[in-house]
């Protein structure tokens, strides 16, 4: 199957419901199913293949690209977003007149996931940000408007970086494609002080949107202030996408010198994330801080560049964006039930609704790296790969950990500590919300405790995250 | 020569960013800064003497020296992204203006606004 479909689909649907504004919830939905059965469609292929749009031949014209790390992160990230729909379609006025905007995102989210051309990406990432932006705004107090505000700003100074970037390095090497690129690149085709230049440059641009650390100022007013869903959707769909897209942008086109850099604003990232993490009072603003931690923990692997690391990276990803699901919406569902999410008030809720308690349980675990989960086989492979070479990857792992579990054991904690005030009535989970928490916790359980074989899709994607790409470019020059 | 000059616009554009206090000067700053990014790539496709990339009956030859058009038809999407980022960012900053009663950073701050 074309995998243009992926992004079409939705933008004609996005289309038809500007006109059509009472049923574009439905078509929303229809989107998100479409992209989420396309996507698992394609990951039981494997290899990487390469798709020419408009008849153009893939050096001249744009070219999609399906890697065996497209075929992992593009069913996450899909199926992520159908769940994020199923649980707020019901809800009156969850969506409001947002149903667009959301169908508009997933298109964009899928182009950025699979486009091979930097100015495809420049153009996907601006659709991307034009509809984050909108999101950012659907909080209802007037803090989430100044917030959406600041992220816009933000969004577009780094996408303008990111444009400057992709002209630099256009000049130097005649094409926008990036399989072409990384072919000349690891050829050594290109000036390498010009090449420093346009990495530095993409790095400040798309280190916006993958929450690296001078430039993450809009995370958490945008995570704490915005509705809903759009923080679902933000926090768990968005990283995926824009982490994963940092990866094989730098990777493929950047500086080996540059790369030094993301180790160094990777550490700061994650060390500053966790630290301004562990002092928050309520959770959703916990929850912010720990995804920058997060993201930074990624991209510092990136840095790092063996294979091994990569894989751990992306496996990190996924850990982050299934966990993340789980906590924002409990978190959510929380806010809404009882009015507030800092520690006193969610004292007893284990006990209220023991399902949300042990999903919470679960998910938290996960991202800070415990034994039977996804975040320790991410976190060990790591840490075991490089204990003789590179030093530096335990200890800001090991740390990041230690930080990390202190503060969400102060949450689990929480959720099991008797409630002192009056007595509250046992809560019960809607259906829909506690089906997909509990098979995404069951997912991190099992791929946490799964024999190897099964975590060969993940070092497969690790290997995929520069080879395939570099690969497909000598094919491409070849037969031209 | 020109690319200089458009990379000093780009920087008076970052500079009116760090330094304005109002949203809507902001977001002028932000286009002065997106017209120098436009200017430099706009450069990037001139060659010295380069002819309209159009085959016509008198450059009838792929072989002559044509400037590089692939920069006109960047600029111009990036044009358009452009004017829906601001039209964006001022429909933002009217309903800021309508729930926060001002678009003076320092005043939103004042308000509680925005944090740090």
């Amino acid at each position: 199957m074309n995998p243009v479909w992926l992004i079409a689909v939705p933008l004609a649907l996005a289309f038809i419901s500007t006109f059509a504004n009472r049923i574009s919830n439905w078509l929303l939905f229809l989107s998100a199913i479409f992209n989420a059965v396309a996507g698992i469609f394609l990951s039981f292929s494997s290899g990487t293949a390469s798709y020419s749009i408009g008849g153009w031949r893939s050096p001249f014209g744009i070219d999609l690209i399906v890697t065996d790390a497209t075929r992992i992160l593009l069913p996450v990230a899909n199926i992520l977003f159908f769940f994020a729909v199923i649980i707020h379609l019901s809800k009156k006025r969850a969506l409001e007149k947002f149903s667009v905007v959301y169908t508009i995102s997933l298109a964009s989210l899928n182009g950025i996931l699979l486009t091979n051309d930097l100015f495809n990406l420049f153009v996907f990432l601006e659709i991307a940000g034009v509809a984050a932006y909108l999101l950012a705004m659907t909080g209802k107090e007037g803090e989430s408007k100044v917030a959406a505000f600041k992220y816009l700003l933000l969004g577009s100074v780094g996408s303008l970086l990111y444009l400057l970037g992709v002209a630099v390095l256009y000049a130097a090497a005649g094409t926008l494609n990036i399989s072409a690129i990384a072919t000349k690149v690891s050829d050594g085709l290109l000036n390498g002080d010009v090449m420093l230049v346009s990495s530095l440059l993409m790095i400040a641009g798309l280190g916006v949107e993958s929450k690296l650390v001078p430039f993450n100022g809009w995370v958490p007013g945008v995570f704490t202030k915005s509705s809903n869903m759009a923080t679902l959707v933000l926090a768990s769909v968005y990283p995926v996408a824009m982490i994963s897209t940092f990866s094989r942008v730098i990777l493929a086109v950047g500086d080996r010198r540059a790369l030094d850099l993301v180790i160094v604003l990777g550490v700061a990232t994650v060390l500053i994330g966790e630290v301004i993490a562990f002092k928050q009072r309520n959770l959703r603003s916990t929850l912010a801080y720990s995804s920058i931690a997060q993201s930074g923990l990624a991209i510092f692997l990136v840095g790092i560049g063996t294979v091994e690391a990569l894989t751990a990276s992306v496996m990190l990803i996924i850990n982050n964006a299934l966990a993340k699901f789980v906590l924002f919406s409990v978190d959510s569902y929380t806010t809404e039930e009882l009015g507030a999410d800092d520690l006193e008030s969610l004292y007893g809720l284990g006990r209220m609704a023991p399902v949300a308690g042990l999903i919470f349980t679960v998910s938290a675990l996960s991202i800070s790296g415990m034994p039977l989960f996804l975040g320790f086989r991410a976190k060990l492979l790591a840490i075991s790969s490089s204990f003789e070479s590179l030093l530096v990857v335990p200890i800001v792992i090991l740390l990041a950990a230690a930080i990390e579990i202190t503060y969400y054991f102060r949450w689990i904690f929480a959720l099991y500590r008797p409630y002192k005030g009056e007595e509250r009535a046992r809560l019960s989970l809607p259906l829909e919300l506690m089906a997909i928490g509990v098979v995404l916790a069951a997912i991190l359980v099992f791929l946490g405790s799964s024999s190897h074989e099964t975590l060969m899709a993940f070092s497969k994607a690790g290997n995929a995250m520069v080879d395939a790409i570099i690969t497909l470019g000598k094919n491409l020059i070849g037969g031209v | 020569m020109i690319q200089y000059f458009s990379l000093l616009l780009t920087a008076i554009g970052i500079y009116g960013l760090l330094s304005q206090k109002n949203l809507v000067k902001l977001i002028v700053s932000l286009n002065i800064a997106e017209i120098g990014v436009n200017l430099f790539i706009v450069s990037i496709g001139y060659i010295e003497k380069g002819l309209v990339p159009i085959l016509s009956s008198e450059n009838n030859s792929s072989t002559l020296l044509f400037v590089d058009p692939l920069p006109q038809a960047l600029v111009l999407t990036s044009i358009v992204i452009g004017v829906g980022i601001t039209a964006l960012a001022l429909a933002i900053i009217v309903t800021i203006n309508h729930s926060k009663g001002t678009i003076d950073i320092d005043e939103l701050i004042e308000r509680g606004g925005a944090e740090e």
